[in-house]
């Protein structure tokens, strides 16, 4: 942890293009899982800064710790298994380690919110969908019953389920996936959080209605001026949507970047290897490259760069010395391998540009 | 009726079992420990489901306490002299008189002392001779009437899942009927015909018990084999063109024994109690014969003043029920995809 | 709702071939196999010949099986459970006078039940592999292990003869009367209810809406009981419900210790002066009560659970 502790916010470059206020702020950040088999450490040491109307995108396959640093953020790792170490975890500067259990409930759900992966397992079965947004005012706001049906009635249309009106007492089954998913995003934003954390919000989707959801997350995004952190392991996605990208493996961020730069010229070569393996509709005749092997485990690490078994770069250095996100020449981005350099001339180089 | 339904295998106490324990249902738990335990560790081998189970059985103390439990009490079963040997009153059950031969003193109802372990019955029987010797029926109902209804049971449910259809309709509504009929009334009144006639024997107890005892297991075999057609190795195996036969015997069947097999455990521990219970009723066995429930039956007057005579049948019964009942738990927890 | 309204009628059509598959085979075994039916319906009193021919135009044992059974049936719809020759009585008047015993007996055991097997279930699953956790699951072995009329002596020795808080058995007095057959009845179930709430609960707790719950901010009591236990306890409350159903038919062993003059001690009774007019009546009775109110348990069950509803 402490190898990687020298990293902060500071050395993030700042190249939002929209640069708001400072909604959130996490230093240093782990998180570890104590299992009969071993500590599986979910989480090393990941650190990041989110601005209003700011989307950071955290890409990783699952197992990289991406989901569990938004539980993290949310506070609600199961624990036990769960260890949450952080520095810092700030909200518009208020460190949320030191709020009551009581003040915390109020930045969850209210300043913070998040939304599931898989909306029909996500939406409790028993109740209908206007009783579980309405909660949101119930709890939080001390609505009655009959204010709480009107709001969720109000957010629903503003998500756009069509006869809201109607469908407000009708129960999660009864909805197609999108749908569910609307009234997960209806829920998460009742309260008018400034901040959406949107975990894989897509991917149990249909293709034709991922791109209807990630539209609306983006037009309410812009309309509440909310941080979005939206979580994912789907680069097309990303692409459109995020600002800033966060690229993790194995529990630790390897490369961090605006959207745009880490698109044209990412340095790490997991990041390499990912552009290569996904499908583009615009690719001329390139084939896709898989990566090979699998990730690690997160019980067992490999001594140094966790990518080393996996990396076409590898060298002697990447087996014993873990590298630390740091700034190369001639690119924006922060990220974690000794040999990035050789990547970028790599990449350039292949690319038919200019070499060495 | 359901009380003493229950001490059988078809009460409702059992269909909670069934929820309980619906073990192979797709791992439903949470987000989180499917990434703990799907991605951090892949397991994913059906297969070696029994051997995996016995490496975990095999490591925990309550597995060797409920082999020992049972072991000594088949043991008794089988050789109950080994038990009454070290005893130094008679050991023949059946060997009583009111009257010491040798002192000519009266030895009914004497308390537990060292000469008479467990006492004397109001017949003067030495009666941990008795206690020892009433281990054979309740192990031969126990085992024998589980195998029974199992047998049943893993072919009507085995049918009933695999082929559905009308077969599937004919034999649920059976289930159907059988659950609606309890099963202590079925066997009091059926138990009730026999005795008429022949006076009934552990025969007779062990029958009923087979005959209306099968529906619990039938719906959950059916339940787990619904669930192992579906998966994709059994579609996989009808794509290659595999008999039905052969995907029944090979595929389903193998990936749908376990709960049943865990059903049938614990049901032992509850038909051996179902014995006892009708016995205790006076419609399982009679006497001469000797069983716990029947010593519990002719000792409950005597609740009050001599309730060693229903203590220890009732200890030796308690202990052989919980037995079977701790293997079945041990099983189940090894067998059940979850606590792996 | 034209869903619920499906629903129940698919029940109720399910119900009619089982009612008359149980109904007959109590019918069948208590009047139709080998033997005398007649002396059978008498018992073991002997009995003129002029009796012997009102029982057989009463019976209508002139006829074959099946149509005996429905024209049973048919008194039994309309409330006619058959005469007691021995007792001079009607059952459906004998029904009468013990049903309501069993009713106490049985409501006051699903009370305990659920009081205390709710809440060992609870506490178990929020302690998960602690202590308590581990203490329910041991005493629930125990209790399932040990028989019903074991227990029902044990109780007797200890609470009504030793310590003599409880009478030893019988009904003299009053509500008093019933209390510990009612712990001794209930013991069975609670440990099911408190192992099934157990295993329900902790499954709920991980499940993704429980997450969810937890990130709207809402307090832990809410979330676990809003929304885990709401979702854990639908099979539990499926389970008491089918218990209610068994227990209400007469909960035989425990009113035989506890002497007790309900449902099934008088079934037992009956049986031992071989009254078959009493068994039957009172069996068929006893399936009946199942068979209503498992019905309303599943009926209630779609109102618990709002996804069987549109299966």
């Amino acid at each position: 942890m402490e190898e990687v502790g020298s990293v902060t916010v500071a050395d993030i470059p700042s190249h939002q293009q929209k640069v708001g206020e400072v909604l959130l702020e996490v230093e240093d950040l782990s998180v570890d899982f104590k299992t009969d088999a071993g500590v599986v450490k979910a989480v090393q040491s990941v650190s990041f800064t989110l601005h209003a109307g700011e989307t950071l995108a955290i890409i990783g396959e699952s197992g990289s710790g991406k989901s569990v640093t938004a539980q993290a953020i949310m506070g609600i790792v199961p624990s036990p298994p769960g260890v949450v170490n952080a520095h810092a975890i700030r909200f518009r500067g208020q460190n949320l380690a030191d709020l009551t259990e009581k003040d915390r409930r109020k930045v969850r759900g209210q300043e913070i919110a998040m939304i599931f992966q898989d909306p029909l397992t996500s939406l409790n079965p028993v109740y209908s969908v206007g009783k579980q947004i309405g909660e949101m005012f119930r709890v939080h706001r001390g609505a009655s019953r009959k204010e709480a049906t009107e709001a969720a009635i109000e957010l629903m249309e503003q998500v756009r389920i069509p006869e809201a009106r109607l469908r407000v007492g009708d129960y999660p089954h009864q909805f197609s996936g999108g749908m569910r998913q609307r009234v997960m995003i209806a829920m998460a934003l009742s309260l008018d959080p400034a901040v959406l954390i949107a975990d894989e919000p897509t991917t149990a989707l249909d293709v034709t209605v991922q791109a209807q959801i990630m539209e609306l997350l983006g037009s309410l995004q812009e309309e509440h001026n909310m941080g979005l952190i939206l979580i994912t392991h789907d680069l097309g996605v990303v692409a459109s949507v995020a600002d800033t990208v966060q690229l993790m493996y194995a529990g630790g961020v390897v490369e961090k970047a605006g959207a745009d730069d880490f698109y044209e010229a990412h340095a790490h070569p997991y990041a390499e290897g990912l552009m290569r393996s996904i499908p583009t509709l615009i690719g001329e005749d390139e084939r896709l490259i898989p990566i090979e092997g699998a990730p690690p485990s997160l019980i067992r690490l490999p001594p140094g760069c966790p990518f080393n078994p996996r990396c076409p770069y590898v060298t002697d250095r990447c087996r014993t010395e873990k590298p630390l996100l740091r700034s190369i020449a001639g690119y924006a981005g922060l990220v974690a391998c000794h040999n990035a350099e050789d990547v970028r001339s790599a990449k350039v180089g292949g690319g038919g540009g200019s070499g060495e | 009726m359901s009380d003493s339904g229950r001490e059988g295998p078809e009460s409702s106490a059992e269909e909670a079992y069934r929820e309980e324990h619906r073990f192979v249902d797709e791992a439903v738990g949470s987000k989180m420990t499917a990434v703990l335990a799907g991605d951090f560790e892949v397991v994913e081998k059906e297969a070696g489901l029994f051997s995996d189970a016995w490496k975990q059985v095999r490591r925990r103390k309550l597995f060797w306490f409920s082999a020992v439990l049972i072991g000594i009490f088949t043991l008794m079963a089988i050789a109950p002299a080994l038990f009454t040997l070290p005893s130094p009153a008679t050991h023949d059950p059946r060997e009583c008189s009111l009257r010491n031969p040798e002192t000519g003193e009266f030895q009914d109802l004497l308390q537990p002392s060292s000469e008479h372990w467990f006492g004397t019955d109001i017949q003067g029987c030495d009666y941990y001779a008795r206690v020892v010797h009433g281990a054979r029926v309740s192990i031969i109902i126990g085992i024998g009437g589980t195998l029974l209804l199992s047998f049943i049971g893993l072919i009507a449910g085995g049918t009933s899942g695999f082929y559905g259809g009308w077969t599937d309709n004919v034999i649920s509504r059976i289930v159907d009927v059988l659950y609606a009929f309890p099963f202590i009334i079925a066997a009091i009144l059926f138990l009730n015909l026999v005795a008429a006639e022949t006076g009934r024997n552990a025969w007779h107890v062990l029958l009923v018990i087979g005959v209306f005892g099968w529906p619990t297991l039938s719906r959950i075999f059916r339940g787990a084999v619904l669930q192992a057609k579906e998966k994709e190795y059994v579609e996989a195996a009808r794509a290659l063109g595999a008999s039905n036969n052969r995907i029944l015997f090979r595929h389903v069947f193998p990936n749908a024994i376990a709960p049943a097999l865990v059903f049938a455990m614990i049901g032992v521990g509850g038909i051996i109690g179902a014995e006892a219970a009708l016995s205790f009723l006076g419609v399982g066995l009679q006497l001469p014969a000797i069983s716990w429930g029947l010593m519990i039956a002719n000792s409950q007057d005597r609740i009050a003043t001599d309730p060693f005579l229903i203590f220890f049948p009732g200890l030796f019964l308690s202990l052989t029920v919980l037995g079977f009942l701790l293997l079945g738990d041990v099983v189940r927890d090894a067998l059940d995809p979850r606590n792996r | 709702m034209p869903d619920v309204v499906r629903y129940t009628a698919r029940r109720l059509l399910l119900m009619i071939p089982t009612f008359i598959g149980a109904t007959f085979l109590v019918f069948f075994a208590g009047f139709a196999l080998p033997g005398d039916p007649i002396a059978a319906l008498g018992g073991e009193r002997s009995m003129s010949e002029s009796t012997r021919q009102q029982l057989i135009e009463r019976y209508h044992l002139d006829e074959p099986v099946w149509q005996q059974y429905f024209r049973y049936m048919g008194d039994v719809l309309q409330g006619d459970l058959g005469v007691s020759i021995l007792r001079r009585r009607e059952v459906s008047d004998i029904f009468k006078e013990v049903f309501p015993r069993t009713v106490k007996l049985a409501g006051l055991a699903i009370a305990i039940e659920i009081v205390m097997g709710l809440s060992a279930g609870v506490l178990a699953a929020l302690k998960k592999d602690k202590f308590l956790d581990q203490l329910v699951l041991v005493s629930t072995t125990f209790a399932v292990a040990i028989p019903v009329f074991v227990l029902g002596f044990a109780a007797q020795n200890i609470f009504a003869i030793r310590l003599d808080i409880f009478p030893i058995g019988g009904i003299q007095d009053g509500a008093w009367s019933y209390v510990l057959p009612a712990f001794v009845l209930a013991t069975l179930s609670l440990a099911y209810v408190a192992r099934l709430t157990r295993t329900t609960l902790s499954e709920s707790l991980n499940e993704d809406y429980v997450q969810t719950a937890k990130a709207k901010g809402l307090p832990q009591s809410r979330v676990v009981g809003r929304h885990a236990l709401r979702n854990a306890l639908i099979p539990v409350v499926t389970f008491i419900g089918l218990d209610l159903a068994g227990l209400l038919g007469g909960a035989i062993i425990t009113e035989t210790v506890f002497n007790i003059p309900g449902v099934g001690r008088t079934i037992v009774q009956a049986i031992g002066t071989r009254d078959h007019a009493i068994v039957v009546g009172l069996s068929i009775a006893a399936v009946i009560v199942y068979l209503v109110i498992s019905l309303v348990i599943d009926l209630f069950y779609a109102v618990l659970d709002p996804r069987i509803r549109y299966e």
